[in-house]
This record gives structure tokens, sequence and C-alpha cells, in this order.
């Protein structure tokens, strides 16, 4: 059995009708009724998960299912693979290689994706509530497998991969004192109402999903996020705590700083995934009375600096000091540790940090260097030690808290036949915090082979993959090597100052 | 069919692809931002998808007008734009 699941086990016993998981509507479900709809869907699983060899995926919308299902294998002991529902069936079959999960959970909405496979899966099809019968008969409280020290308990993949994914392993101890880690620098305790907006294949809602279901606090979660919703949530829910990505906080500063009397409840508030400018920073401070970090960090590592209201004042631009226990470094290209001030990759050692990648023994050997994650990421320290984020050495695109891997979407591109060659990169944007664009060298009419591109990445990508902007060249600038010199095109674009988002803002009445 | 009869419907068969759903009975009234339907991405999309639909451009400034949120607000400026 699961030490999460013990967990939440021994707060149903001690605070049976406390409120664990509350969902929009309002619904209610106690400690008690979450253990009893835990152990109910334990024995639905059961004949079908074997401890020692299933490893289980979930193909599931957000909802109080969630945290059920989770918990219910855990309490089995068997690795967890959360996959995004939103994918195309191409990519789930080939993120489903890359785990080697050979039984999936799905629901009514999401099963079609596995019957279009053709893969031979074990399939479990998850009934509402109402519909899965208690247990019959009592449950052994011990029994099931458990996790060994650096056994896999969740493997995320962050993205939708069809080139090379890269599923980060979590062991049970890593959640655990992630979890840990989250209570002690935000002081978050059992009596918190723990918002979690952001959906559980993503690494972030794991944290929120998790963090108050382990302290016996109350988790309120919402599935679909608009800042009205969110907003209408946490006025209701009295929700105390959050981590909102920082697309969603760009998103709600006119609500948060017009309409302030509404979040009272809010103790602390969190910003994650990209920095946020200095403005909008203020406008909060301004407005709300709660405490207020921000983070720098990554999966595989976890939090690594944090940032409080009085820190980002007296050092703006900064993401902050170190974690306790996590020590930085800023290297050159070839290895060197650089001082204080100067630009270089930044190395993250943690004691939170992931036993690395799934089957990929030599990525992790290359990402993870004498117990220092190379986080692909540029900044700087300065002389008391705050952390000064500034650019992304990796070509992965981080946009609204998703990461996008551009050869997913350039192997989607080149496949149409008028494309000679295909570029994805990411250019700032103040709202998402970047956004892909497509730069493609092509035959033809460009407004036709526009519409073609779009109409293929439709049908292979995820909306959150899709290139805002085509642009059509008649060739692309190369670097020395030989290579696209994407550094050169990215100078370029950014250069013109457009604001891809800007449509979206006006729609959301945030301009 | 009126002209901002099939524009409507056409945006209606754009917002059922874009969110998956199917939206077909959706009245002009149906706030397609407020409603959730669509995360962020998606409504970037959809609305690149409408430009192209009609080869027409929005500006950020015509759409912070509330009424564009709906369907029937959307149409009404896709017509203006299109005569």
């Amino acid at each position: 059995m699961g030490e999460i699941y013990a967990t939440v086990h021994r707060h149903a016993a001690e605070n049976p009708h406390k409120a664990a998981v509350v969902n929009e509507q309002g619904k209610v479900l106690s400690y008690q009724q979450l253990i009893e709809a835990v152990d109910a869907r334990v024995q639905q699983f059961s004949s079908v998960v074997k401890t020692a060899s299933s490893r289980v995926a979930f193909c599931l919308h957000e909802g109080e299912r969630v945290p059920v299902i989770v918990l219910a294998l855990n309490r089995l002991g068997v690795p967890i693979i959360p996959l995004n529902p939103t994918l195309q069936v191409s990519q789930l079959h080939h993120l489903i290689d890359a785990v080697d999960a050979n039984v999936i959970i799905a629901e009514p909405a999401t099963e079609y994706l596995f019957e279009k496979m053709g893969k031979s899966l074990q399939k479990i099809v998850v009934k509402p509530f109402a519909e899965v019968a208690p247990p019959a008969i009592e449950l052994d409280q011990t029994a099931h497998g458990s996790y060994s020290h650096d056994e896999a308990f969740l493997i995320t993949l962050s993205s939708g991969s069809t080139g090379d994914p890269k599923p980060i392993i979590f062991s049970e101890q890593n959640k655990l004192n992630r979890a840990r880690q989250a209570e002690q620098s935000y002081q978050v305790t059992a009596n918190d109402r723990i918002l979690c907006a952001s959906p559980f294949f993503h690494s972030l809602g794991q944290r929120l999903t998790l963090l108050p279901l382990l302290l016996g606090a109350t988790l309120v979660q919402l599935t679909r996020f608009t800042a009205n919703r969110w907003a209408d949530l946490v006025e209701r829910q009295q929700v105390s705590f959050t981590i909102p990505v920082s697309s969603h906080l760009h998103e709600l500063v006119s609500l948060l700083t017009e309409e302030s009397a509404r979040f009272v409840s809010l103790r602390c508030l969190v910003s994650s995934s990209a920095a946020i400018s200095g403005d909008v920073k203020q406008r909060l401070f301004d407005a709300l009375e709660c405490d207020f970090h921000e983070m720098y960090g990554a999966s595989e590592v976890a939090t690594a600096t944090d940032l409080n209201r009085k820190q980002a004042l007296a050092h703006p631009g900064s993401v902050g000091v170190p974690c306790p226990g996590v020590q930085l470094r800023i290297i050159d290209a070839q290895g060197e540790q650089l001082p204080d001030g100067e630009i270089g990759e930044i190395l993250v050692s943690s004691p939170l940090a992931s036993p690395g990648y799934y089957r990929l023994p030599e990525i992790t050997e290359c990402s993870f260097i004498e117990g220092y994650f190379h986080t692909g990421d540029l900044g700087y320290l300065d002389s008391e030690g705050y952390l000064y984020f500034v650019n992304r050495k990796k070509e992965i695109i981080v946009t609204g808290g998703m990461n996008i891997y551009p050869s997913d979407i350039e192997s989607v591109l080149s496949e149409q036949v008028n494309v000679t060659t295909a570029v994805v990169v990411g250019i700032h944007d103040s709202y998402l915090g970047e956004v892909a664009v497509a730069i493609v060298v092509g035959e033809g009419d460009p407004r036709t082979l526009e519409r073609a591109l779009r109409g293929c990445v439709r049908e292979k990508l995820s909306p959150y993959q899709h290139p805002l902007r085509y642009f059509f060249r008649e060739q692309l600038p190369m670097t020395a090597s030989g290579k696209v010199d994407k550094m050169a095109l990215q100078d370029e674009l950014n250069g013109l100052g457009m604001e891809l988002s800007a449509k979206l803002r006006a729609l959301q009445g945030d301009q | 069919m009126s002209h901002q009869t099939e524009v409507s419907a056409q945006i209606v068969e754009l917002l059922s692809q874009a969110s998956g759903e199917s939206l077909g009975s959706t009245d002009g009234g149906y706030n397609f931002v407020t409603s959730g339907v669509l995360d962020s991405f998606s409504l970037l999309i959809f609305i690149t998808d409408v430009e192209e639909q009609f080869q027409i451009a929005f500006s950020a400034d015509e759409l912070t007008n509330e009424s564009m949120q709906t369907i029937a607000g959307l149409s009404e400026l896709v017509v203006e734009k299109l005569d």
C-alpha cells in the first residue's frame, strides 16, 4: 500500500466528515466518502491491475474522479501515468509506447481514442460514482504492493510528443517531499482550502491535488479555467491558497485588483511557470494583502527558488533564492563555473530531484551530472545569491505553462508535400510567456499552403501545440555548422513586437 | 437563409470543431468565452479559424466589446467586414 493512500486513510479515520474534495458545482466528498470511493475503485481495478506488472495510464478529463483513481492506484502500488485527454490518437499511441503502459483507464468521453488505436491494451472504463458499488467486503488495509525508494510512483509526460518524449519518473518519496517543501515554504496547513485549476497530467496539477490530501486540508477543483470561474470559485469556496500559472494570473489581474474585496479568503498566492512583469506584480501588491510568492523550477527538480513579497520589492527582476537544500550553479559553455553577475546555464542540485527519465539512461546521464540537473535555462546570480532568469537555452517553448517541443510540430508540418523546410520557434508574449510560430519554406501559393498546414496541425496536434502564425520564406538563415539559425529567426520575429495573444486578451476583457 | 444566418452557422461549426463539442443547437446569445467551452489556446485558434474561413482580420480593438464573446456579435462583425 502506498504511503500517500495510507496518509489520506489516516485523515479519514481522524476526521471523517471533513471536506476532502469540493468541485465547482459545490459537490463535497468528505474524507470518509473519499476513502470509500477509493476502496470501491480498488475493488473494481484489482481484477485487471496486477501489482507486479501493471503500468497504468489514465486519460480522464478533470474532476473528483482524478484524485480517487490516483489514490486507488497508489493503494495498489502501481505506477501512474496521467495522459493529456486533448491529445490526438497518434500522439497517445506514441506516449503509451514510451512508458510501456499496458492498462489504460478511460472514461466514456476518451474511450474512443483507445478504440481507434488498435493496440492491445487492457482497458478500464470508469463509470460515474453513483454506478460504482461500495466494496462488498472490508478491504485489508495492509494489502497490496508498495513502492521502493527510486521506483516510479508517477511518470509525467510533459509534452504531447510525437518526437522523443522524455517521461519523467517521480518516486513516491519525491512527491511526499515536494508536498513537504510547499508546506514549509508557504506555511500551508490542514486548515487551508487549496484550489487546483491545473490538469493532473501537468506537474503543477499533481502538486495541487496531492498537497491538500496529504495535509488533511480541502482540495477545491476547477476543471476549466476562465478568470470569472476562478474568481467565483475562490469567493464561494473561501479558497485560501493556490498556485496559478503566470498566464492565468495575467488573466486574473483585473479581477484581483478591481474587485479585491471578493478575495479576502486568500492567504497566499504563488505564481509559477514564467516570470510576471514588475508592473503586474506591483498592481497585485497594491490591491491584495495576502502573502505572495514567485518560484523558479522545473519538473525534474521541483521548485528551486522562492521569492516572497518583501524580496520581490528589494530585488526586482529576480526569481528568488534557493529553497532549503537546493544549490545553484551557473556555468559557461565549457562547463566552468561563472562568477556572480555573469550569464550562463542554470544548474540545480535538489534533494527533490527526479530519479531520471524512464527507459532513457543516456539522456538521464547527460541531464543529471554530478548531482546537478542541467536546466537548459540561462541566468545569473547576484552577490546576495538571488537568481535572475534570462532566457531558455533549450529549444523547448513554454506557453501558458505548457511545454512545447518544436520538433513535434516541425515533424507534422514537414509531412505536407509542398513543404521543403519548416521550423518552429517561440517568440516572446507578455501574456502567455512565449508562443509558437512556424517559419516555412515551401512551394505554391502561401495562403493555400497555410490552410493545408493548419488543417494538418488540427488533426494531429493538441490545441496548445498549434503555431499561432505562419511565416513563408524563400530561404532560412543558417549557422556556420549548416543548421537553421533559429536564434536569428527568433531575434528577427521578436523585433517585430507582435503580441499574438492580443486578440485573446481583448476577448477576455484584459487588454 | 440570410447572409448573417449563414455566417452564424459557419461560426457555430468552427466553434464545435475548436471545442470538440457539438454546439449545433446553440443560439446567437451563447457566450463562448465565459462558458469556458474553449481554453485559452482553443479560443485563439478559433478566432484565427474564423479569420481564415472568411478571409478577414480582426483587430484586438474590435474584439474588446463584450458582444464579441457571443456568436451573434461575432457574426455581425464578420458580416460587416465582408460587406
